[in-house]
This record gives structure tokens, C-alpha cells and sequence, in this order.
């Protein structure tokens, strides 16, 4: 049993809302026919039940601005053309976008209409519906609108304050806004939440509008090569001899000198003994040779293949990131722009 | 009589030409007190690299020993070699090859023929600005005119080369060595021993 109460409770607390869109919907459906049916009085209560605060169901925005609509239509078709400019020029301020469609509304309501839009100045901005524009051959488009001629502002900015000016001149209507994605230093806008701010002053009534959207901007792009890192101290040839490498170069000479001598001493024949002066001599220029070399190469101990293989490798290097940067550089031209409606009051 | 001929320093295909002068000493002892002679002996050689690790020699040597000693006498030298190499690491070349020689005196002449075996070691110095290098040869086949083969035949030698871009000139002792099997009671020995200059020049590089 308490099961089934529950149960209940939940179903209601779903229907009760659902019930609310249904009772304004409904009651402007049911406006709109007996208007259709040129039943003009029993329309307007119920419109007017519509924008009344005791309304009990929720009103969305449209459906206010449709009720103020076919209110002022109403109050036209009844001879009451100044009430019907007033109701005209609620919509228009709540919805700048208002229109009434030449097709279904009489040239006495469209004059009245129009001149509900002189005498209301408004501006506003279509929100940015989802999009996906290449840079390079396309344009974000934003659509504004003025109720009547107007000096327009229309900025782009950033939360770094950055602003790109999108126009700046007169408006009367419905005009689209392009941008071609970059900044006004010439790079493309980074990712990130902007806000279009459009500011508007009157050509004819000396009034001021704003209005702004937000959104966000992201960046489709192909995935980025990191670059070579620099190497390693570990990774590059040593490009000094040690201390111990003046002494090899000694070494060796002794060693030949050694080696000459054993060659005359050791392996002559103790017999025939053999003439040492040659031996002494070629051995003399061994063992003077190698401490010539160990000086060379304490005092020059820089190894200058290695140098030049390092510098070599480190050219690569350049020249790697360099076409790794180069290619990075043609994907970031490649990048699309993902723009989407965002919520809020601030960049 | 020893010359230290560059085995394999040259890491292309190339050819080179070279200028030998050796002083060298002959010792001999046929069991009436050693002999000795002496003399300056000029010559020169082309070798050829035609792989990275091998090359071809030949040699062409001259001169004239002169008697030391009452008991020597005056010889004209002739020698003629023929050597390959092979490198198999970089300090170290393994060496093959023939020589004939020939002793000409105004009563008789001599002829030698040996095959020549061994290796030969390299040090640098300076990165390769300078060797200094060893060879040992042995002479297992040797050919004597009118005498037995030696028990025991080689070459030794050592000395440094110094590179000075296609020119190397090389500076060396050299030994070679000859023991004979006893006859009749003597062992006949002989020697020679001596200092080699060499100037090589490369000539070619393809």
C-alpha cells in the first residue's frame, strides 16, 4: 500500500508541471482559434488571462510575447489601434525578433505593427546556435536586430577584455553579423567563452539598447607532433679528453720506443749481436714524439670530431623540429571552429 | 730490409707511391767470426687499396753493402717484394706476401726467396696525425741458394709514421733474423738490422 502511494506521489510530481505547459499552451491554442474564427472578444480574456500575474501556469517568453501578439492584433481588428500598439510594443521589447507574418495579419494591423516598432526602440541577438566553421572559406554568422534604424555596436569579447569589432553602423531590421574567427591582431580567436555585446542607439528617439550573447568556442584541430626535446648531456659525445688521455699519448710513444729496443735486444742474435745506434735513434724519436703528443693534447684537449658530431646532431635536431613546426603550423591552419550557446552573465 | 709499408691506413680505394732508403747491416757468421758489411739501399714501392680492408704492395729495393770487417766482402743488394694485407681490426692487419733477394759479389751470387707471414699493430696518436706501429713477420718457406732451409727465419720491426695529409713519412728499425741448422758442427747465422726512412705519397683516391 505504501508502495502504491509512492508510486503515486512520484507520478504527480511528473504530471503536475507537464500540466502547467499544457494550460498555457492550451489556452493560447484555444485563443488562437476564436481569433481565427474572428471571435476577437472571447480571444482577448483569454490572452490577457495569459499575461496576467495571476496566471497560475508557467509562461514561457514566447508564448507572453504570442499572447501580446495576437492581443494587439485583436485590439486592431476591434478599432482600438493605440491599445493594440501598446500590446505590440510589450512583444517587441520582450522579443525584438517580433514580427507578424504578412500572410495572416491584415495591412491595418501590419501599419500598426510597424508603427509600434517607431516608436519602441529594442535590439537583440539570435543565441548562437551549435556550428562548425573552417576559418579559411567560412564565416560565423550572428544574427541581430533592431525595431527600426539604429547606430549599431556590435563587439566580440573575451574575459582578457580582448575585443574584436564586428560593426559599427546603422541597422534597421534583421541583419546578419559575419566574423571570420580571428582577432583583431590577425590570429585566430583561442578557445575559450566569449560574449557578442551589441549596443544601440535610436536614429529617431534618442534611446540606447544593449543586448549580448554568450558563447563558447572551441578549436577542432588535428593532434600536434611535440617537438625533439634538446639532448641530454648523457646523449651527446664527450667533447673533452680526460686528463689521463696526455699520459696515453706519452704511453705510446714509450711504447714504441720499448718496442724497438726489444726488437734489437731480445730477439738479435746473441751471437752476432747487432749495431744499437739505429735502435736508439728510432727509439729516441718514439719516446720524443709521444711526449710532443702529450703536450699537444694537454694543451688542446678539445675533441674537435666530437664537437663537429654534435653540432651536426643539434642541426638535426633544428631541422626536425623545424618540420615538425612547419606541420604543426599547417594542422593549426586546418583548425575549424566549434561555437556553442553558453549560459551567463559575463565572458 | 724491413719496411713498414702501411698496411691498410687508407680507408678508401687509393694508390700510392713511396721513396725507401735504409741503412742497413749485414752480419753473417759461417763459423770463421762474424762477418759484417754495411750499406745504404734506395728504393721504391706502390700499393694499392682496393677494398676497405685490403691492400697489395710491391716493393723494389738496391744498394750496395760494403765490408765491415777484412773477413766480408763487397756485395751488390737486389730485393724484390710482393705483400698483401688484410685489416681486421682497426689497429691490426694480418700480412702475407713473397720477397727474393739477391747478393751479388765478384765471385758469386746468392739468391733468397721467402714467404712471409704475420701481422702488424698500429697505434695513433694525436687522433691519427700519428702511428706508431710493430710488425713481426715469420718466415716459414725460405729458399737459399746452395743452403738448407733456416730453423728458425723472421722480421721484426718498429717505428712511427707521421701523416702530414697525403704524405706520411715513416721512420723504423728493422731486424731480420736467420738461424740455419748446424753442419758439420756450425750453425750458420745471419742478420741484418738497420733504420729505414719512407716517404709515401697517395696519389690516387677513388
Amino acid at each position: 500500500m505504501t508502495r502504491v502511494v509512492a508510486l503515486a506521489a512520484v507520478l504527480l510530481a511528473l504530471v503536475a508541471p507537464l500540466s502547467a505547459q499544457t494550460g498555457t499552451a492550451d489556452q493560447l491554442r484555444r485563443a488562437r482559434e476564436l481569433y481565427e474564427g474572428l471571435e476577437f472578444e472571447r480571444a482577448m480574456p483569454l490572452l490577457r488571462q495569459v499575461i496576467s500575474p495571476q496566471w497560475p501556469h508557467a509562461v514561457s517568453n514566447a508564448e507572453r510575447v504570442e499572447a501580446y501578439l495576437y492581443l494587439g492584433a485583436a485590439l486592431v481588428l476591434a478599432g482600438r489601434a493605440d491599445s493594440g500598439v501598446t500590446y505590440f510594443r510589450a512583444a517587441l521589447q520582450r522579443d525584438p525578433f517580433s514580427d507578424l507574418d504578412a500572410q495572416r495579419f491584415t495591412p491595418l494591423q501590419l501599419q500598426t505593427f510597424a508603427r509600434a516598432r517607431r516608436e519602441t526602440f529594442a535590439l537583440g541577438a539570435r543565441p548562437v546556435a551549435v556550428t562548425r566553421v573552417d576559418p579559411r572559406t567560412q564565416r560565423v554568422r550572428f544574427t541581430i536586430v533592431t525595431t527600426h534604424d539604429a547606430r549599431v555596436l556590435a563587439q566580440l569579447r573575451r574575459r582578457d577584455s580582448t575585443a574584436v569589432t564586428l560593426l559599427d553602423g546603422t541597422v534597421s531590421g534583421v541583419q546578419e553579423v559575419a566574423w571570420d574567427g580571428l582577432l583583431a591582431d590577425g590570429h585566430l580567436a583561442p578557445p575559450g567563452r566569449y560574449e557578442m555585446v551589441i549596443i544601440g542607439r535610436s536614429s529617431t528617439r534618442q534611446q540606447t539598447d544593449s543586448a549580448r550573447v554568450f558563447f563558447g568556442l572551441r578549436h577542432e584541430v588535428e593532434p600536434l607532433e611535440d617537438t625533439l626535446p634538446a639532448h641530454a648531456p648523457g646523449e651527446l659525445l664527450p667533447e673533452r679528453r680526460s686528463g689521463w688521455s696526455a699520459a696515453g699519448e706519452l704511453a705510446k710513444g714509450l711504447g714504441v720506443a720499448a718496442g724497438v729496443l726489444a726488437i734489437s735486444s731480445a730477439l738479435s742474435s746473441s751471437e752476432l749481436d747487432a749495431e744499437r745506434g739505429p735502435a736508439v735513434v728510432v727509439a729516441g724519436a718514439a719516446a720524443l714524439t709521444g711526449v710532443v703528443a702529450m703536450i699537444a693534447r694537454a694543451a688542446n684537449p678539445v675533441i674537435a670530431e666530437n664537437v663537429a658530431a654534435n653540432q651536426r646532431r643539434e642541426t638535426e635536431r633544428r631541422t626536425q623540429n623545424d618540420t615538425i613546426r612547419t606541420r604543426n603550423a599547417d594542422r593549426i591552419a586546418r583548425t575549424v571552429l566549434l561555437l556553442a550557446p553558453a549560459a551567463g552573465t559575463a565572458p | 730490409m724491413v719496411t713498414l709499408a702501411h698496411a691498410a691506413t687508407a680507408p678508401a680505394q687509393t694508390l700510392t707511391v713511396a721513396a725507401l732508403l735504409e741503412s742497413t747491416e749485414h752480419r753473417v757468421d759461417v763459423g770463421f767470426g762474424v762477418e759484417r758489411s754495411s750499406g745504404l739501399l734506395g728504393g721504391a714501392r706502390i700499393g694499392a687499396t682496393l677494398a676497405p680492408r685490403v691492400h697489395l704492395g710491391l716493393t723494389a729495393l738496391g744498394g750496395r753493402f760494403t765490408r765491415d770487417s777484412s773477413n766480408a766482402e763487397d756485395r751488390d743488394v737486389a730485393e724484390l717484394r710482393a705483400d698483401a694485407g688484410y685489416r681486421a681490426l682497426p689497429w691490426l692487419t694480418f700480412l702475407t706476401g713473397v720477397r727474393t733477394r739477391t747478393y751479388t759479389a765478384p765471385i758469386a751470387r746468392q739468391r733468397w726467396t721467402a714467404l712471409q707471414i704475420g701481422a702488424e699493430a698500429r697505434v695513433a696518436l694525436l687522433d691519427g696525425h700519428i702511428d706508431g706501429v710493430g710488425r713481426f713477420l715469420l718466415l716459414p718457406l725460405v729458399s737459399v741458394s746452395d743452403l738448407e732451409q733456416p730453423e728458425l727465419a723472421f722480421t721484426a720491426a718498429a717505428g712511427m709514421d707521421y701523416h702530414l695529409g697525403p704524405l706520411t713519412v715513416g721512420v723504423w728499425y728493422a731486424l731480420e733474423r736467420y738461424d740455419f741448422p748446424a753442419r758439420d758442427g756450425v750453425t750458420r747465422r745471419e742478420q741484418l738490422s738497420g733504420l729505414g726512412l719512407e716517404a709515401t705519397l697517395q696519389v690516387l683516391q677513388f
